[in-house]
């Protein structure tokens, strides 16, 4: 799995691809907490290339909002396909991690 | 032959039996490593024996010189039962001209020239067999760099052999934390399956009849993540619902599991989906709360329900609240709650629902229902945990 750091609008996007699950999820909220420790509360986690997310990349997203949070930031996601979905509405997340169609939707009025 | 004397032997084979490796399949994880000691030491047979009572068992091998995994020796004529009685790595160059091995059965075996045999150790320090390398010649001595080479693989077995009796033991005790004994209510039929990934895992099921109300609690819960650290979250979910459960509303229950919980939750960066009902034998009147689990379901011939809610997973924000919920279990329908490998296997929970009607008109009873959801779900290759509870009611 790849990360791409890229800035929008002041906002810190994470692009993530491939299965977010047990094995890169450690990986994906060490660089969540890396940026908020660097000053950058304002996270947007662009899920476009991610075609499979289990309860450890929940855990890692769900984590990454916290962090962010006291931070006095946020964290959204932007762009998630169909298995991602139907798993954050199943579980309910989607009321916390609410899925912005584009990243620009997400950065947008932010 | 001086100074083979085994102290302990009884609690060395203790530790043989705590393995649960004798007469064992072969398993990956030890056959990549005599692969590697094949190829390392160009030898024509390395193995993994352990050393039993009266015989070695197999339980790796690469190579067809000797024993086959699985197959067994007397231990008279177990070289590997020779290599135990030491720390040290038993080394026969030249088994014919070893004076240590004059009256050995297998001295005048034409194939066997050269033996070397690392003890395997578990962390008590019983040594319950061996690392072995046969060539069919005799051989010049490992050098001191072979010597430790061939100790590190004996370690990366040994560090197997522990590993896989810790979490074997944590199966078992997983296992016995699941309800065994059925509630004897007329009319009505409990049951559930719960089949781990791996050794362990963070899915669990309960039901318990609570004393005061004579009513019955079900409950299913799947931690966050894999292995040991879902599984001891889960285990502290278990017990504090299970206190708390008896002398509690259902909502005050949940209130209580998550405030427990949050700090190790919050600690280890976990969450936990959550679905518990509880329900009334006299009329199938039923309650239930849900964290974030979503796949709880009471199906019967005239109707499918999917009981929603918006309840957040347990963890996932401190101060949620979980509204109760109610709803009725008629005759004839069960409330199935599954976990979401269920999903991983059916796509969406329309499909699960589905499922469920069908395996409720092809069985009779909750434990076949139960057995039914639990093989269809296993059948299909799935990577998480499969987890059922059934509560059902029968027809008349």
């Amino acid at each position: 799995m790849q990360i791409e750091q890229s800035e929008r609008d002041g906002v810190v996007v994470l692009a993530t691809s491939g299965r977010f699950n047990m094995v890169s999820a450690p990986r994906i909220k060490a660089r969540i907490d890396e940026t908020v420790a660097a000053g950058n509360a304002r996270i947007v986690v662009d899920l476009a290339g991610v075609d499979f997310i289990d309860s450890s990349g929940l855990g890692a997203l769900i984590g990454g909002l916290k962090t962010a949070r006291q931070a006095s930031g946020d964290l959204r996601i932007a762009a998630a396909g169909d298995q991602v979905v139907t798993v954050l509405k199943l579980t309910n997340l989607d009321r916390i991690l609410t899925p912005f169609d584009t990243v620009e939707a997400a950065v947008d009025g932010w | 032959m001086p100074g083979l004397q085994i102290e302990d032997e009884d609690e060395r084979l203790a530790a043989i039996r705590a393995l649960n490796l004798f007469n064992t399949a072969p398993e990956e994880r030890f056959d990549r490593v005599v692969r590697l000691a094949q190829h390392i030491f160009n030898v024509p047979y390395v193995a993994i024996n352990l050393v039993g009572e009266h015989e070695h068992f197999t339980k790796a091998a690469a190579g067809d010189l000797f024993g086959a995994p699985m197959s067994t020796l007397p231990r008279e004529e177990s070289l590997c039962s020779v290599a135990i009685e030491s720390d040290r790595t038993l080394e026969i160059t030249d088994i014919r001209s070893d004076e240590r091995f004059t009256d050995h059965p297998l001295r005048d075996n034409a194939e066997l020239g050269y033996y070397a045999g690392a003890p395997l150790r578990t962390p008590g320090g019983q040594r319950v067999g061996s690392l072995c390398l046969i060539d069919n010649d005799s051989r010049r001595a490992l050098s001191v760099g072979e010597q430790a080479m061939l100790r590190d693989l004996a370690s990366w077995v040994e560090r197997e052999l522990a590993t896989g009796a810790d979490l074997e033991q944590g199966s078992e005790v997983q296992r016995r934390l699941l309800p065994r004994s059925i509630p004897d209510l007329p009319g009505w039929e409990v049951a559930g399956r719960c089949v781990q990934a791996g050794a362990v895992g963070g899915d669990f099921y309960d039901w318990l009849v609570l004393e005061r109300s004579g009513n019955v609690q079900v409950a299913l819960a799947d931690v966050m993540g894999k292995g040991l650290q879902a599984a001891l979250l889960a285990a502290g979910v278990r017990a504090i619902l299970r206190g708390t459960s008896p002398h509690n509303s259902l909502a005050a229950s949940i209130r209580r599991v998550a405030d427990d919980m949050v700090g190790d939750l919050d600690e280890l960066g976990s969450f936990v989906t959550f679905f518990a009902a509880r329900f009334r034998p006299e009329d199938g009147a039923v309650e239930y709360v849900d964290a974030g689990h979503g796949l709880a379901f009471i199906i019967g011939p005239d109707r499918e329900v999917h009981l929603e809610s918006e309840g957040l997973p347990i963890g996932a924000l401190p101060d949620e609240q979980w509204e109760i919920h109610e709803d009725r279990v008629g005759p004839g329908e069960a409330l199935v709650i599954v976990s979401d490998g269920f999903l991983d296997v059916h796509g969406d929970h329309g499909t699960v629902m589905d499922v469920i009607q069908e395996a409720l008109g092809r069985t009779e009873g909750a434990d076949a229902l139960a057995a039914e959801l639990a093989r269809g779900a296993l059948g299909k290759a799935t990577t998480d945990d499969v987890t059922v509870v059934v509560v059902r009611r029968s027809a008349a």
